[in-house]
């Protein structure tokens, strides 16, 4: 009887080593293509902060431009943001009333060509295509502060920038 | 005989065991039914609360020459961006560049000027993937909506320069 059982116990489990999957050997293979185009994006970097004591002018740079053709990057001033008058900012003190007047111009980074002022082209100050980190239009805008007869103190004034893709450029 | 008997059957079904573990194993995988990565696993955890704020891991590979090294804020802009029609939570990937030195607080202003999301501050290297939004949106195209980014110093909480990203707001 011992015998027996064993020999059936055994029987058993060696069937149950016969139990593995079995595929099939000449299977096909299908593929469905999952695509997901990214939108255009873009990194623009902006200057934290500026000192007009140890330089003279805000350079804007870019990274990762990937736009579609005919697509640039345009990074302009708030105007609402800024007291503008003319080709002048004001850079204020302690109050409204403590201010001192700073000439402000735009300029090609490139070869340093500069506009009076900030007005024209809509307030641009910078215009980036694909793959470029430098733009192609402006890019550097020159602050010159006139501090003849104004109280010591440090004086400020903070920029906005507006970033969008346009294709109107 | 009986103790060896019994001895040796057992052996036989812990080997069979051990094989077909291995071989259930192999076969799950090679029909790509891999378990889910850790990455997945917080996205789905994620997904169960309001405002996800998960290390930023793109940001973190970024290249060199778009560091902030200088102290220049690097501000991440898009075209567009798509809602879903008659719900709060959306699906975003709103990120802070770890080169960054600053906070930034996020909001959503439409073209009407009624703002729809405010952001807490998000510290250098984080990235928001869910947001909840103030007000439920149809469905339609809103062109020239705003992210706008405030920027403040991590030491003394200052604000900084700042910026505003226009894109197409779509919702469907």
């Amino acid at each position: 009887m011992e015998r027996f059982l064993g020999a059936i116990l055994a029987i058993m489990s060696l069937f149950g080593c016969f139990c593995n999957p079995v595929y099939a050997a000449n299977e096909t293979e299908a593929y469905t293509t999952v695509t997901y185009t990214v939108d255009q994006s873009y990194n623009v970097i902006i200057p934290s902060s500026l000192s007009l004591n140890t330089s003279t002018g805000i350079e804007i740079t870019a990274s990762d431009v990937m736009l579609r053709d005919g697509y640039r990057v345009l990074v302009t001033l708030d105007k609402s943001q800024l007291s503008y008058d003319g080709d002048r900012i004001k850079l204020f003190g302690k109050s409204e009333l403590d201010y001192i007047i700073c000439d402000i111009e735009k300029a090609n980074i490139n070869n340093k060509t500069s506009t009076f002022g900030i007005a024209e082209d809509s307030f641009l100050v910078a215009l980036f295509e694909s793959g470029n980190t430098q733009p192609v239009k402006y890019g550097y805008i020159k602050l010159r502060p006139y501090a003849d007869n104004a109280s010591t103190g440090t004086y400020s004034t903070s920029f906005h920038y507006v970033i969008s893709v346009s294709n109107i450029w | 005989m009986r103790t060896t008997v019994i001895i040796s059957t057992a052996i036989l079904i812990f080997v069979e065991i051990a094989v077909a573990s291995v071989i259930i194993i192999s076969s799950a995988r090679s029909n790509g039914r891999e378990v889910a990565q850790p990455q997945e696993a917080l996205a789905a955890v994620a997904d169960s609360i309001g405002q996800a704020i998960l290390p930023d891991k793109s940001n973190a590979e970024a290249k060199p020459e778009s560091s902030g090294e200088d102290g220049g804020i690097i501000i991440p802009g898009f075209a567009s961006l798509t809602f879903r029609a008659n719900t709060l939570q959306q699906r975003v990937k709103f990120s802070n560049p770890a080169q960054n030195k600053c906070y930034f607080v996020l909001k959503i202003i439409l073209p009407d000027g009624k703002e729809i999301y405010r952001s807490n501050k998000i510290a250098p290297n984080e990235a928001i993937e869910q947001i909840q939004l103030n007000t439920i949106l149809p469905t339609g195209t809103h062109e020239d909506t705003i992210l706008q980014y405030s920027c403040y110093d991590m030491d003394t909480l200052d604000i900084m320069s700042g910026a505003s990203v226009k894109f197409t707001l779509e919702v469907r």
